[in-house]
């Protein structure tokens, strides 16, 4: 039986938070679109994974806390407390976060980003 | 993917069609309605507060004062058999114009009444329109 779209989020989440560009590259079509709500831009896959490997390079750590998924008609949704340290001593304590990921044929196909903007300013990352 | 009921999400989806009538009618009374008595909402930039209905209701009614004629754009509703997730775009004119705060809100479904919601913003659009204060 193939993977639920909250199965590939969750596998995909764990390849983010184990620092694994290649594995994240791996669970996302060619045709992925990002976009975070505090930036209001679209982004692509090769973006995407640019951003995040520039914010690697400055996270210290990265938490998804209390983390809950829920199957949806398109893929799923996460919710969840984000937690960051910098490698300055800057703290992302616990902003809440929620994802919407659309998934289709056993890629996300779509991610869409809620999170209070002010919460991030401390990590100086774009994208 | 994995199957969702269709019997769950054909009663989850009578209760937000309902809802999105009611938030795009203005009428609080009748979004308030929706809610169960005990409901709670929360709001991701106050995570320690859950407001109850009435609350609630003093919410909409102190921002409709402020951000008027409000309207929504590009709503998208997501169906679950625990409830729906609603992404849209909430537009409204402000002492210094008009301004587009993109939001999402998950409600938690029991019947056909609401029993939570939770409602994600970004402030920084809301401090630049003054309707935020700090």
């Amino acid at each position: 039986m193939a993977d639920s779209g909250c199965d590939i989020v969750r596998r995909y989440n764990e390849a983010w938070l184990s620092r694994d560009l290649a594995g994240m590259a791996g669970f996302l079509g060619e045709d992925l679109v990002l976009w975070h709500n505090h930036i209001g831009q679209e982004f692509t896959k090769e973006q995407m994974l640019s951003f995040v490997g520039d914010a690697l390079k400055v996270l210290q750590k990265v938490e998804f806390r209390n983390a809950r998924r829920t199957a949806s008609e398109t893929g799923c949704i996460q919710q969840h407390d984000l937690y960051c340290e910098m490698g300055d001593g800057g703290v992302v304590d616990n902003a809440p976060q929620v994802i919407v990921y659309t998934v289709r044929d056993g890629l996300i196909r779509r991610i869409e980003e809620y999170i209070d903007g002010p919460a991030l300013a401390v990590t100086g990352i774009k994208g | 993917m994995s199957a969702l009921d269709p019997a769950a999400l054909e009663r989850v989806g009578a209760v937000a069609k309902s809802w999105e009538a009611a938030c795009r009618s203005l009428d609080n009374d009748a979004i308030v309605s929706h809610l169960r008595d005990d409901a709670k909402v929360w709001y991701n930039f106050d995570p320690g507060t859950e407001h109850d209905r009435e609350a609630y209701r003093k919410i909409l009614n102190d921002s409709a004062a402020t951000f008027r004629n409000q309207r929504y754009e590009d709503m998208r509703v997501n169906l679950h058999p625990g409830g729906f997730v609603e992404q849209a775009t909430l537009i409204g004119d402000t002492d210094k114009g008009e301004v587009a705060t993109p939001f999402l809100l998950v409600a938690t479904v029991e019947g056909d009444k609401i029993t939570r919601v939770a409602e994600y913003f970004d402030t920084s659009i809301m401090h630049q329109a003054g309707l935020a204060g700090g």
